[in-house]
């Protein structure tokens, strides 16, 4: 591990910890709990993202439960769509920044889903699932409404976040640009 | 539990986790939780007890709602005239004492764990040091930014934010409460890079546990107990 | 451990600038040597390259030769080559994996696998040399600036390093602890290690310092003996600062070589004074209370009570010092004014209105408040767009918000960078744009916790200034310092607090004798000259000095 993530990665996961907590302290729709991943993701590589996400996920375990571990998978995702994103000038305007957070929205969204409805029949916490039953209450089977209910949250969630990551990334000193090499091809550079 | 050794509540929590998957729902899993319960209170964790009904309560209400009054046939009358799933009810008690052992396990190991009796440990056993490094940072890190963004929405609003209102102008709050975590977070990357590096915490030598915890043959007898006792309740749910 | 640097040249990844220039310096163990000048003149970059730490781990390119001991440090770890680096900022210094400060300064030995004992005595021994032995079992995220970077240089002596290369190591130190690291600093050199500090304050390192090298524009402008340079004009020519007595002695227009300290200062400056060269000063109009405070109680949430009964008042025109030792509720009372808390028990009125039921937002763009560490508070991508922040959540027009930002941004001397990103500034400057940031909504009462802590000389003085033409218009100032020239200059009234309870209230001048806090030199010849208030800061006494030298 290079020593640049022995600082990065913890305060990473803590972004992810705290940039959380003040969405939810400000009653927002969304989580917003993953900018550290992606952040990592776009700035060092998609290896770098995938450990934040995993170390992330090991901490909201001694928060609500080891039980959730299987949801790491998504941080994974995350991690590559950012990367990718990255890699592919994703972050060059809000409008790109909108469509690749959609993108990985939906492959959030249907891991998500996966996950949800073969390990835990469709509920675990959160806003998801009230959701999820409140689509199955309108009659949809459990499988379609844990499906659908996914994709809402995480495409609106991560859309968002993309939104977020890109402002910051095309407002960054360029001081930060100079050490992140891969940062300058995120805003097409 | 504050005396044992740190890797000892390690592996009795992974054992409880197992136990939690392994053991019939619902009867096995509903005497786990409690005995669990009763662990945690004798351990000197009696929070997690209730932290751990905060996060599953809503769990049991969703489950209920999603599998119970939402399930598929065959249903069964209720007295107050309405029909439930049976199925569903089966499953709401069965995963929902599940949930409630293990996540209820999980936080009271939080609650025990002492990350830097941990770190001695580790440093003692030659475990990777990245992976040890990582964990303790991570939790100090998460102190110093939680600080931080108490004391950053302190700041924006003596300039004047407001984060009340309606969701427009609570969204408008985010950048700035967020942008200066963010930028934060890369910037003291490198001071924080530099500082690691010259005190040594990023390189590969052999370090010295200055104070390892002592490791009883109480500990060894408890880690390796859990061991058999998970091998042991998986054996006899394979052959019956 | 000799350090050379030949032909150094560095530049920072995607700067255009280069940071180091052509160095050539050769640095010999057995003494201190002192590296000062301009912000920006290269003095840190050095640091790091002399450590071996760039480029490897800040990137950039590297030019030219770097040698420690014959070999190049680029390629070794410095704490295995007994090389002991300390940046400037003591808050990210820490190793974040320590329970306790015997833990922290147990790190370096513990990286290095020396064997249990060796260790313990190490930090212990350690611990006792820098005075932080009380301090073994707090945690190390619990302590004071001050504390920290004592518990810091500790953690690093425990290593028994050969050669220190140290950033600013006495900037959150109070003037006893100073001295007493300057005195540990010139015994390890005297053991024979290779000692290069860094810092800005000259009268800090002037008995500490064997050899000065000033930088300027990344290489060496100067290199010779610090009593001989600081006493001539050579070092402000550089771009560095000298000394406190000196800078008056030079600012009085007379010859070199001026004195360097205030007792030799006051040698020669003649007793008596022709009475018209003292000019009278008018006392402040007071025209209405801006802050008020009535028997004001409160008590942190399970905590001791810590302010009890207290009183005060800070009218139009008066810039009010807040002093007094960590935890004695000066924070707490600036906090109450900006409506951040609510007394439990008394009144506080914040521009004549109370602040019960109030928060901060309906106070500002009235009352500007300055945090610690301000600079952490900027978000926007350009200087100018951070100054437009506070005037756009409070409504203003585009028009009205482009003049004040000029206006202020003039005042600060940020116009050059108007266009650039904050975090692209160096951190003095960094600050200065979040004063601008808060001045722009022209408040007319300021809080201020510790305005112009580790700032740069230069920096200081553009900060006192503002302050006090702020309170020359009219402006309320409330500010709590351990910085006694910026206390001098820019405060008039002065507020011990001792455990909640103010326990003086007086000229500010007589709160700075005979405290913890240094006499300003201008002030040490003030009051041997009997100067009445309000004429005795650096200008007016530097004015009087003119003709007043004996011979």
């Amino acid at each position: 591990m290079s020593p640049r993530l022995f600082a990065l990665v913890p305060a990473a996961v803590a972004i992810n910890l705290v940039v959380g907590r003040i969405a939810a302290e400000l009653s927002l729709p969304v989580y917003l709990d993953t900018l550290g991943t992606m952040l990592v993701a776009v700035l060092t590589g998609l290896p770098g993202g995938a450990l934040v996400g995993t170390v992330s996920q090991l901490f909201a375990g001694m928060l609500s439960g080891y039980i959730w571990l299987p949801f790491v998978v998504v941080q994974w995702v995350i991690a590559v769509l950012a990367a990718l994103a990255a890699h592919r000038g994703g972050f060059a305007t809000p409008f790109r920044s909108a469509l690749w957070g959609a993108a990985c929205g939906i492959g959030c969204g249907l891991i998500s889903a996966a996950i949800s409805y073969l390990l835990f029949r469709g509920v675990t916490v959160g806003g998801v699932t009230a959701i999820g039953a409140l689509l199955r209450g309108l009659g949809l089977p459990l499988s379609t409404a844990v499906v659908v209910a996914s994709l809402i949250t995480d495409i609106l969630d991560k859309t968002i976040a993309f939104l977020v990551v890109g402002a910051l990334l095309r407002a960054m000193p360029k001081r930060i640009l100079g050490r992140f090499p891969i940062a300058a091809r995120a805003v097409g550079r | 539990m504050k005396r044992a050794h740190p890797f000892t509540s390690g592996a009795i929590a992974l054992a409880l986790i197992a136990l939690a998957l392994i053991l019939p729902a619902p009867r096995g899993t509903i005497a786990l939780y409690l005995a669990i319960c009763a662990g945690a209170a004798l351990a000197g964790a009696k929070r997690a007890i209730w932290l751990g009904l905060l996060v599953v309560v809503p769990l049991w209400i969703l489950l209920f709602v999603m599998h119970g009054v939402l399930g598929e046939a065959p249903r069964v009358a209720m007295p107050w005239g309405g029909t439930l799933s049976e199925a569903g009810l089966a499953w709401t008690l069965e995963q929902g004492s599940r949930l409630a052992a293990i996540v209820t396990t999980s936080i009271a190991f939080a609650e025990l764990f002492d990350p830097h009796r941990f770190l001695q440990a580790a440093i003692e056993r030659r475990w990777p040091w990245s992976a040890a490094f990582l964990l303790v940072a991570t939790l100090d890190a998460a102190d110093r930014f939680g600080e931080q963004a108490r004391r950053l929405r302190e700041a924006q609003r003596t300039r004047g934010l407001r984060v009340r209102g309606s969701l427009a102008l609570r969204a408008r709050a985010v950048p700035a409460l967020v942008f200066p975590l963010l930028l934060a977070s890369l910037t003291e990357a490198d001071d924080r890079t530099l500082a690691l590096e010259s005190r040594g915490l990023t390189a590969h030598t052999a370090r010295t546990a200055i104070d390892p915890p002592p490791d009883s043959i109480l500990d060894r007898v408890i880690r390796w107990g859990a061991l058999v006792v998970v091998f042991g309740v998986a054996y006899w749910r394979l052959r019956g | 451990m000799r350090l050379t640097a030949t032909q150094l040249s560095f530049r920072y990844p995607a700067q255009e600038t280069l940071a180091l220039n052509g160095v050539d310096l050769a640095i010999e163990p057995g003494q201190v040597t002192w590296l000062t000048g301009a912000l920006g003149s290269g003095t840190s970059t050095l640091l790091l390259a002399l450590a071996g730490l760039a480029p490897r781990i800040t990137g950039g390119e590297r030019r030219g030769a770097v040698t420690s001991d014959g070999h190049d440090p680029a390629v070794r770890h410095p704490l295995i080559d007994g090389v002991a680096y300390l940046g400037a900022s003591p808050g990210l210094q820490l190793s974040g994996v320590a329970k306790s400060v015997r833990d922290e300064v147990a790190v370096g030995p513990m990286n290095l696998g020396w064997p249990r004992d060796r260790i313990l005595q190490s930090a212990a021994h350690a611990m006792e040399r820098l005075h932080v032995t009380h301090l073994a079992e707090r945690a190390p995220g619990a302590l004071s600036g001050g504390e920290t970077q004592r518990v810091l240089i500790a953690a690093l002596l425990a290593a028994s390093p050969r050669a220190w290369l140290l950033d600013e190591p006495f900037s959150a130190l109070d003037r006893v602890s100073r001295i007493a690291v300057g005195t540990l600093l010139r015994e390890l050199a005297r053991e024979g290690a290779t000692v290069v500090v860094s810092c800005d304050d000259a009268d800090a390192m002037l008995d500490v310092a064997d050899r000065v090298v000033v930088m300027q524009r990344g290489r060496v402008a100067l290199d010779g003996a610090p009593h001989e340079r600081l006493a001539g004009n050579a070092l402000r020519v550089a771009g560095a600062s000298t000394t406190d007595a000196a800078t008056i002695a030079a600012a009085a227009h007379w010859d070199p070589p001026y004195p360097l300290t205030t007792a030799a200062l006051l040698a020669l400056v003649g007793d008596a004074l022709p009475a018209a060269t003292i000019a009278p000063v008018a006392a402040p109009a007071v025209d209405g209370d801006r802050l008020l405070l009535d028997q004001v109680e409160f008590a942190y949430k399970g905590g001791p009570a810590v302010l009890q009964q207290t009183s005060l008042r800070v009218g139009a025109g008066t810039a009010v010092g807040l002093f007094g030792r960590n935890g004695a509720g000066k924070s707490t009372l600036l906090r109450l004014a900006m409506a951040l808390e609510q007394p439990s028990a008394g009144r506080v009125e914040t521009l004549g209105e109370n602040t019960r039921g109030r928060g901060p937002e309906d106070l500002a763009p009235r009352v500007g408040f300055l945090f610690q560490q301000p600079e952490r508070q900027l978000f926007a991508a350009s200087v100018r767009a951070e100054c437009a922040v506070a005037p756009t959540l409070a409504g203003w027009e585009a028009d009205r918000i482009r003049v004040a930002t000029e206006q202020v941004l003039d005042e600060l001397e940020l116009l050059d960078v108007a266009s650039e990103h904050p975090y692209d500034l160096p951190l003095p400057r960094r600050r200065l744009v979040a004063l601008a940031s808060i001045l722009v909504t022209d408040p007319i009462l300021l809080l201020l916790d510790e305005p112009t802590a580790g700032l740069d000389g230069a920096t200081r003085d553009r900060v006192t200034a503002v302050v006090r033409a702020r309170v020359g218009r009219g402006i309320a100032v409330l500010a709590i310092t351990h910085d006694a020239s910026f206390a001098h200059e820019a405060l008039d009234r002065g507020l011990h607090l001792e455990r909640g309870a103010i326990t003086s209230d007086g000229p500010v001048r007589e709160l700075l004798n005979g405290r913890d806090l240094s006499r300003p030199a201008a002030l040490a010849v003030a009051l041997h000259l009997g100067l009445p208030i309000g004429a005795d800061r650096r200008d007016s006494v530097a004015r009087v000095l003119t003709s007043a030298r004996r011979m």
